[in-house]
């Protein structure tokens, strides 16, 4: 019974439309990934070699085993923050006649062979091929083994049964946050040592294999909470949660006076705050605002002044970009009705270029801190927030025109690869790439502060130039409409 | 209001949609009838702008749709569920579609005040997104949002669909209440309840036009129920 879920669970996973994002996509993201396994086996190889350098005093196994407290705890918040419990996958089976506790079974199975589980191992199983079992024999090279995946195994239940329990109250995870911290720097300040646990607890382990059974019961342990939690509780309505009940906002009065464009700028903010993946892509691009910070140094030499600027640039059209790739296409569930109700072009256009100053401004806002740090970032972080308004936001909204594939807001961006074609590969960087290019050139004829006047002066040109730009940009759209009707048809 | 001529629509080899000559004047109630694949959804996303036809031209009062945006100022329509924004509430989505046409909040609340029955209390001050609504619900958002602006040509694809039995009395009794210089467009599945609201029911089948029947409502559904039944012969 078993056998056939897992094996039914493997035929959507490859026929999942993961897969059906075209070759070139594909290959790309192959070779990335056989490139990352590449180096982390190469750092998991070398491991003893860093951890002799860096505490030589201590043996490299007694230094990783004290290590692993750490990446526990992290991979404890981690997953408090990440996981989610696939229970959706088995309702189907809930109607049939399969026993509950054999689905259960297969889903907490099946949720081992994920790769935050796996990972550890890549990291692992070079090391402890060279060291260990080169001092202690492969048996204690196998219970180790165990006994580390134990610790990834344990975290992986515990983490379900926390994440259903406390179910994304804000307040428990800064507590859980605050918690873990806490720990961790106990233990570095030497109050609870439980680092040193971790690596004596290991070395026993290793001089006496027999103790690894202490670990596998705590897993097994571990894995009864998430069961019986799942057993009392699989129930359609359980399951889901209840939805708290949501009101209606009024809108936001500023946005008014702009007319229907402001109107699409609310629709847009909405869309923001209400849909996981759009929320998760902007706020990471907050994060990345403090990118510049790292460049500063580089300041002093006046021949790196453009990589600076490059930085600040990229940093601050982020938003734009990352938000911009799907433009259109976050809307693609209800474009019909853009397309067949009482929707100006222009407007609809004008309220994304708008959200876009909105970003802006903000990013020019934030980054005007970084002229208190040198004077000199000031005319950077102005000819960047230029560029931005008057080149690259038109680019993208030109670019958004061939958004053809359909995308869903509300799901999670984590892993999330859908709508990401070779369109988004060979357009959007061009997007990225086109002011840094005109800003290499001009650096190289006319030197850095020239380079940079004119570069702002072609953004302010730009700004002007808004209403005939804009309007080539919406014929753009009129013609590429009947083509993303189509594309946006397909299941999301 | 709506003329069309020589239209077709054909994917590849098949087609889905072959219409010689079609005309429907202002303020007729216009069903529309077929099985599945019959090409009602591709007649009405083509008088939408929502597909370009193969051949001909979509003529809404003597403008053809492909040209000019005009039709939508005047033209309400509700197909399926990607007329919904999912991630708002239904006041949100009325706002936002009244003041596409103009209308403020309080224009748009004065105008869903017909519909309180036909909400049934489900709707307005629901707490819920749209997304999370039943599929009967989502479908009288859609309607309701399909009237808002007072358009003269309203184009609904199987409003009965999905709608509990009280509702779609309501609905037939709401759309026989609409003015009377309205145009309106329904297909339909139900043959009872289009035959009682439309006087015009054109019958597709296979993308073609099979039967036009017109000011004969006593003997309509007979006519058709005998046609669906026993696939009589096209006379």
């Amino acid at each position: 019974m078993i056998r056939s879920l897992l094996l039914q669970s493997w035929q959507a996973q490859v026929r999942s439309p993961f897969w059906e994002r075209g070759l070139v996509v594909n290959i790309l993201l192959g070779l990335l990934a056989l490139y990352l396994l590449a180096n982390f086996l190469f750092a998991g190889y070398f491991l003893d070699v860093i951890l002799q350098n860096s505490v030589p005093d201590e043996h490299p196994i007694a230094v990783l085993s004290g290590i692993f407290f750490f990446t526990w705890i992290a991979g404890l918040l981690f997953r408090f923050l990440m996981q989610s419990f696939p229970v959706i996958d088995i309702q189907p089976y809930l109607l049939l006649p399969v026993k509950r506790s054999k689905l259960f079974h297969y889903l907490l199975f099946r949720s081992v062979f994920n790769v935050v589980n796996l990972f550890p191992l890549v990291f692992i199983l070079p090391f402890t091929f060279k060291v260990v079992s080169t001092e202690y024999g492969a048996v204690a090279q196998l219970a180790w083994i165990v006994s580390v995946m134990c610790l990834a195994l344990f975290n992986n239940f515990v983490g379900f049964y926390l994440k259903r329990q406390f179910n994304m109250s804000p307040f428990a995870i800064l507590g859980a946050f605050v918690l873990l911290c806490g720990i961790a720097y106990m233990d570095t300040q030497e109050w609870l040592p439980l680092s040193d646990a971790f690596a004596n607890a290991f070395m026993a382990i290793l001089a006496n294999p027999v103790l690894s059974l202490i670990p596998v019961a705590l897993v097994v342990l571990a894995y009864q909470l998430p069961f019986r939690a799942l057993r009392s509780n699989a129930y359609l309505d359980a399951v889901e949660g209840r939805k708290g009940r949501v009101e209606s906002t009024q809108g936001i009065a500023a946005l008014r006076r702009l007319g229907m464009a402001g109107q699409f700028v609310q629709m847009e903010l909405l869309q923001i705050a209400r849909n996981k993946r759009p929320k998760t892509m902007l706020l990471m691009a907050v994060l990345i605002l403090f990118y510049p910070f790292f460049s500063l140094e580089y300041l002093e030499n006046g021949e790196s002044f453009s990589m600076v600027f490059l930085f600040t640039l990229m940093a601050t059209t982020f938003p734009m970009a990352t938000y911009g790739q799907f433009l259109i296409a976050w809307e693609s569930s209800f474009f019909n009705m853009l397309m067949a109700r009482r929707v100006p072009l222009m407007e609809y256009m004008k309220g994304k270029y708008y959200l876009f100053t909105l970003f802006n401004v903000a990013a020019f806002c934030v980054c005007l801190l970084y002229g208190l740090a040198d004077i000199r970032m000031i005319p950077i972080v102005v000819v960047s927030f230029l560029v931005n308004m008057g080149i690259t936001a038109y680019i993208i909204l030109f670019l958004s025109t061939y958004n053809s594939r359909p995308v869903n807001p509300e799901k999670s961006a984590f892993m999330n690869w859908e709508g990401v074609g070779a369109s988004q590969f060979l357009l959007v960087l061009p997007a990225f790439f086109l002011p840094v290019v005109i800003h290499l050139l001009l650096q190289w004829i006319l030197g850095w502060q020239w380079g940079l006047a004119v570069l702002g002066m072609i953004g302010i040109v730009g700004i002007l130039l808004h209403r005939p730009i804009m309007q080539a940009i919406v014929r753009q759209l009129s013609r590429r409409k009947y083509d993303l009707i189509d594309a946006y048809k397909q299941e999301v | 209001m709506i003329h069309l001529e020589q239209l077709s629509k054909k994917y590849g080899s098949k087609v889905a949609l072959d219409i010689e000559q079609l005309d429907i004047s202002a303020g007729e109630r216009f069903g529309l009838v077929g099985n599945n694949g019959a090409g009602k959804t591709t007649l009405f996303s083509l008088l939408l702008d929502l597909i370009r036809p193969t051949t001909g031209t979509v003529w809404s009062k003597e403008t053809a749709v492909s040209n000019s945006d005009a039709w939508k100022d005047y033209t309400g329509a509700f197909i399926d569920e990607s007329f919904l924004i999912g991630y708002q509430t239904p006041e949100e989505y009325f706002n936002f579609v009244g003041q596409l046409y103009g209308m403020n909040p309080s224009d748009v609340k004065l105008f869903l005040e017909r519909f309180t029955e036909f909400f049934n209390g489900e709707i307005l001050d629901s707490g819920k997104y749209i997304r999370n609504m039943s599929k009967g619900n989502k479908k009288k958002i859609g309607i309701a949002a399909a009237l808002l602006g007072s358009p003269e040509l309203v184009i609904l694809d199987e409003p009965f669909a999905n709608l509990d039995p009280s509702s779609q009395i309501r609905l037939k009794n709401l759309i026989r209440d609409l003015p009377p210089e309205l145009t309106v467009l329904i297909s339909s599945h139900d043959l009872a309840h289009v035959t009682e609201v439309c006087q015009r029911i054109v019958l597709l089948e296979d993308g073609k036009v099979i039967r036009d029947i017109k000011d004969a409502p006593e003997r309509t559904l007979e006519e058709l129920e005998a046609y669906f039944s026993g696939e009589e012969q096209v006379s």
